[in-house]
């Protein structure tokens, strides 16, 4: 419906522009003065409905709050609850249901039932009573994201868990989504949307088609919303975290990370639709960083679960490694890789893929990098993934190193005795040997 | 999403493509299986954005059901709704296949068979599909003849909606309203052959009410094998 | 992190594109160019589709089967050239130099890139094409609305371009019920005279 964007009016500007500053901190603050820091953490126990003032969150105290109802209480859905059937919110959750049961056998599932119930582990102990509201399932798709759908659908994203580091990162991320889930963020996104383009489809319909100004206008409107929905959920990730007894100083960490790997890329696309629709990382990283330390300041102990998270993700992180490269995003995959190393139990592994970022970009000097890093994964600690040497003999043989490039096909082989290209090895070593 | 574009695209004639005009005579009453139907009702709002409505679907999906079983029970054959027919959850893995593929099968033939732009020239004139032997297994696990797939989206338009209709049409812009679209196919479940199929796309209808949703059925089981 | 949006809906508006190019006869018995290198003889009736460099080959349509060729990709060109639109990100992209390890990772890259899909690869392993070096692997993958898909590939270079080859059918009962009319087009492969 929001088509013409052409013609932007100074107006339009400047509500879009108040639109943006309507909110802020107090956003982010609103969860942590509503529900109560729970010290020492008691996960398995979850308390409503607190009206227990937090002055050191307080822009607004805890009574006009609960008066005006403009900010929101954890116990906005209750638990097991769904909405009655003549409900905008129940045409939305049908519809979602019929999206999850597409889901449970989409391709892009990862059906792996040790990662599921470890996911559906840290879900349910951040979600408290909700637990059994939301389903968490995971999708192999090399960016980093989560979603929640109305009816409770969660899904999360491979490139996610390539990125967080441990299991308090991951519950921060899991707390998010649970905000979205419980202040029924999607249902009011819906009626947002359909009472602003209802509004638009009479403005352009009266103006002829002199709709751009209101376009504008209700397009700023909705991303200032969606933005708004972002730093709410943010604040709820930090009271969740709090309440299951998880690190808050993590949840800021994930976004410095993330501000480091969009920083590397030269040619970043400022339009990022992820960026217009959700605040800036900077922003978050700032703000999560300071109401993160003021809730930690209120826990005598607190968990970030490094040990756990790594043993059930390093396992499996090959494939997302690749898929990573697959993007061909080599900048940003290049700070990621090194973002890795700098805490990562098994840095052969990260020193290979970075041999194989510079294979793949062939770019002058690559080859030689690609080697060096290929040498530096073997003398480093941790172990390398098998096709190591075959990828090594790969860039041997691409610059004519005839004798080098066979011995590590030798190598490879030796290592690997059962390797599905084996045959397209041995054939390969053959025409070397002629050569 | 992709199956509502193609009906967008194809024209608003009614034939039913079919293999045979007859039922196989085989047992008494014939026994037609119905997949779960894949139904959303939903409102047209005035900005153009549809909003599912979880009250009509569910009354829809009772209107389906009854307009179908009283219709087949015209000509002696009991349409079987399974337990639980909401859900595919009770499948297993091959089952679950053979249903996907049925829908792939749907898919194929709406787009080759209606659309005069991707015509297969190899299947000339000859309604000739197939989800293969495997069907079987859906005969085994239902104890039917055949199985009957349906496929329905139905938007009303709101009062805001029909508003800027008639500010639209006095504009001289058209306006999108309401539509009523749908596929049903028809496979025997001894061979895996599609022996009908038929879609529904057109501008009017209603499924929120039992006598216009019977009309409707009637519509969609156009030319369907007695 | 956001709430559920359609990630579908680019691919799914690509799909309905793609498959808006209108179908010819390949009549059983006539040859069929491939860009000057190859000739195609298919021994039965099918229908061919062209799109750019990629031709689709199909029998019931490419939701159920279907033998796409991707015929004579240049050195420094990606597999399919849409892919070159994209600013962000660059293509994978084929390189005359390429081993086949590197060209079934080629595929494997794009097809992820385009379709947002994880192929299993079976056994790489070298097989002529029309007396040419070639190799072949198989496949298979779920795809987005859960049908089971089998597929495989035989590619090779010749005159610095890449021809590729790739089946792929629904797993259950397609890939088999035309596995043979696969196979006998591409050993019909013949190279035509440099």
């Amino acid at each position: 419906m929001i088509r013409s964007r052409a013609s932007v009016g100074l107006i339009a500007s400047a509500l879009v522009l108040a639109a943006c500053q309507t909110a802020g901190r107090t956003v982010y603050e609103a969860p942590l003065r509503q529900g109560e820091l729970l010290d020492p953490p008691a996960a398995t126990e979850q308390k409503q409905t607190a009206a227990t003032t937090q002055s050191d969150f307080g822009l607004v105290d805890a009574d006009t709050i609960a008066h005006d109802g403009r900010y929101f209480r954890i116990t906005d859905l209750s638990p097991g609850e769904r909405p009655s059937p003549e409900t905008l919110e129940a045409g939305l959750w049908q519809s979602m249901d019929r999206v999850e049961q597409q889901t449970r056998t989409s391709g892009n599932r990862v059906d792996d039932t040790e990662l599921n119930a470890y996911l559906t582990e840290v879900t349910c102990r951040v979600a408290g009573e909700h637990c059994n509201d939301v389903r968490v399932y995971v999708m192999r798709v090399p960016a980093f994201n989560a979603t929640m759908a109305p009816n409770g659908m969660m899904q999360v994203w491979t490139g996610l868990l390539l990125r967080t580091r441990n299991e308090a990162q991951l519950a921060g991320v899991l707390g998010h989504e649970v905000g979205h889930f419980l202040r029924r963020h999607s249902a009011q996104r819906m009626k947002n949307v359909i009472e602003t383009t209802n509004f638009l489809a009479f403005f352009s319909a009266a103006t002829g088609g002199w709709g751009s100004i209101a376009g504008l206008f209700a397009q700023g409107q909705l991303l200032a919303f969606n933005r708004d929905h972002e730093r709410e959920a943010d604040g709820y990730g930090l009271l969740l975290m709090n309440r299951s007894g998880y690190d808050p100083r993590e949840a800021a960490l994930t976004w410095s990370n993330l501000i480091r790997e969009h920083d590397a890329n030269e040619d970043k696309d400022e339009r990022d639709p992820f960026l217009s629709t959700h605040p800036a990382p900077e922003e978050r990283s700032k703000i999560l960083g300071e109401l993160g330390a003021a809730v930690a300041s209120k826990m005598t102990t607190s968990e970030k679960g490094r040990d756990r998270f790594l043993e059930i993700m390093l396992p499996r992180r090959a494939a997302w490694l690749r898929d990573e490269l697959n993007q061909r995003s080599f900048e940003t995959s290049n700070e990621l890789f090194d973002i890795l190393l700098e805490d990562d139990p098994n840095p052969a592994e990260i020193l290979f893929f970075k041999g194989e970022l510079h294979r793949l970009r062939g770019e002058e000097g690559d080859e030689q990098m690609a080697i060096d890093f290929y040498v530096e994964s073997l003398q480093a600690a941790g172990t390398p993934p098998a096709e190591l040497h075959r990828s090594k003999g790969l860039v041997h043989n691409r610059r004519g190193a005839h004798t080098a490039a066979k011995e590590s096909f030798e190598a490879y082989l030796e290592a690997s005795p059962n390797a599905s290209d084996r045959l397209i090895v041995e054939d390969m070593i053959k025409r070397l040997a002629t050569s | 999403m992709a199956t509502l574009a193609v009906f967008a695209l194809t024209a608003c004639v009614q034939t039913a493509h079919k293999t045979t005009g007859e039922l196989k005579s085989g047992s008494e009453n014939r026994r037609i299986v119905l997949m779960p139907v894949d139904i959303e009702l939903s409102v047209l709002n005035a900005g153009g954005v549809n909003e599912p409505r979880a009250d009509w679907t569910n009354a829809g999906r009772e209107h389906v059901r009854t307009a179908l079983a009283a219709h087949t029970a015209a000509f002696e054959a009991e349409i079987v709704v399974p337990d639980n027919s909401d859900i595919l959850d009770d499948l297993d893995k091959e089952q679950l296949q053979i249903v996907k593929l049925a829908n792939a099968v749907g898919s194929s033939i709406l787009l080759h068979e209606y659309l005069p732009q991707l015509k297969l020239p190899t299947k000339k004139d000859q309604f000739d599909w197939t989800i293969g032997p495997d069907a079987k297994l859906l005969k085994e696990k239902y104890d039917a003849d055949y199985a009957l797939f349906v496929f329905l989206r139905d938007s009303y338009a709101s009062s805001g909606r029909v508003a800027v209709i008639i500010i639209g049409a006095i504009l001289g812009v058209g306006v999108q309203g309401g539509i009523q679209a749908g596929t049903a196919t028809l496979v025997d479940l001894d061979t895996g052959q599609v022996v009908w199929f038929n879609r529904l796309a057109r501008a009017s209808g209603d499924l929120r009410n039992g006598d216009a949703a019977t009309e409707t059925i009637k519509l969609l089981l156009t030319e369907f094998p007695t | 992190m956001r709430p559920i949006r359609s990630i579908g809906l680019a691919v799914t508006a690509l799909l309905v594109l793609s498959a808006c190019q209108a179908y010819n006869l390949a009549e059983s018995g006539k040859s069929i160019e491939l860009a000057k290198s190859f000739s195609m003889t298919p021994a039965r009736d099918w229908n061919l589709a062209v799109n750019g460099k990629v031709q689709i080959w199909t029998i019931e349509g490419p939701i159920l089967q279907r033998m796409q060729v991707f015929n004579g990709i240049e050195d420094g060109k990606p597999l399919v050239e849409a892919l070159s639109a994209d600013q962000d990100k660059k293509p994978p992209v084929f390189e005359a130099s390429m081993t086949p390890i590197e060209i079934r990772d080629l595929f494997v890259a794009t097809i992820a890139r385009v379709s947002q899909l994880n192929l299993e690869t079976g056994e790489l392993r070298p097989e002529a094409v029309a007396d040419e070096a070639g190799f072949r692997f198989e496949y298979n993958y779920t795809d987005k609305n859960g049908v089971d898909k089998r597929g495989f590939v035989l590619a090779t270079t010749r005159n610095d371009r890449l021809y590729l080859f790739d089946y792929a059918a629904v797993a259950l009962y397609y890939y088999e019920r035309y596995i043979n009319d696969a196979e006998q087009l591409v050993k019909s492969l013949s190279a035509s005279a440099a």
